[in-house]
């Protein structure tokens, strides 16, 4: 599948909560044909805000928290219940670029609700905390615990 | 049949493509907007029918990456559809597949029918769920 972009949301909301305030935010329309998705995804599209080219959403329930993880093997994503995919083409750069524009929206948006941003679920682009801001991680972070003396004071536990 | 695959992709229809697999990109179906549309049919042999076939490429070699990227690429494929995970960037190692595998099947959690995971080494292993 192609790369995609994810905001991870330490929401209580539902996903259809979500899905709407996303909606209303960036005035966005629901996709046409969601008949291949499962029950709670949601999904959404709209114009990018860069180029010519619809950016798509699908805000769901994050179901790739580890249910059990052993020392070691925690994720920076495990106490984020909501995620929100987001893609726009091939073109990766301007994929990137757009989908931190809606991060940065959101934390402007919702500045009670901790949230990372991520590339292609393995990668930590950012992590914005209550009080405290938005923090850039290095290139190359992982979301994996080899790399958790980065994230760890940047992730809500 | 009439897709294009990005690089990344391209590089992991060339890997199966040695194995003597015949691979075709999919043409996009844009009403969906991508939220299941899985870019390959994979045939292994002339009499194979085929089968819709998700890529992913890994950014972290560890056993929760092989993991996340497993159960995420299942969601794009039908029941019988399968899956190829490409951990040569990474230096995948057989031990952090295998767990990850594992893990799937001891939560019996989103898992295609099979998983194709290349290694670092380029070896590709075969997971098959349930067995």
């Amino acid at each position: 599948m192609a790369d995609q972009e994810n905001i991870f949301l330490q929401s209580s909301g539902t996903a259809e909560d979500e899905a709407t305030l996303l909606r209303d935010l960036l005035g966005l329309e629901p996709i046409p044909d969601s008949s291949g998705a499962d029950a709670d995804e949601h999904g959404l599209r709209g114009p990018a805000a860069t180029v010519d080219g619809v950016l798509g959403f699908v805000i769901q329930p994050n179901d790739l928290v580890s249910q059990d993880p052993a020392p070691g093997e925690a994720q920076a994503i495990d106490k984020y219940p909501i995620v929100i995919d987001i893609w726009l083409g091939r073109d990766e750069a301007v994929q990137m670029k757009e989908a931190r524009l809606v991060f940065d929206r959101l934390v402007e948006a919702r500045p009670d609700v901790p949230m990372l941003l991520c590339h292609d679920l393995d990668l930590l682009v950012a992590a914005y905390r209550p009080g405290r801001g938005v923090h850039e991680f290095p290139a190359g972070t992982t979301i994996d615990a080899p790399d958790a003396d980065k994230w760890s004071e940047w992730v809500e536990g | 049949m009439d897709g294009k695959f990005s690089e990344k992709e391209r590089a992991i229809a060339d890997r199966l493509h040695e194995e003597g697999w015949r691979v075709d990109a999919r043409r996009q179906d844009d009403s969906k907007e991508h939220m299941k549309n899985p870019e390959s049919m994979v045939r292994k042999d002339p009499a194979d029918e085929g089968l819709i076939t998700e890529y992913k490429t890994l950014n972290s070699g560890e056993s929760k990456a092989v993991n996340r990227n497993i159960k995420k690429a299942s969601k794009q494929v039908p029941e019988d559809g399968e899956v190829v995970i490409d951990g040569r960037n990474v230096n995948l190692t057989k031990e952090n597949a295998d767990k990850a595998w594992a893990d799937l099947e001891r939560y019996d959690d989103t898992r295609a029918a099979k998983a194709h995971v290349i290694l670092g080494n380029g070896e590709i292993v075969t997971y098959v769920r349930g067995d």
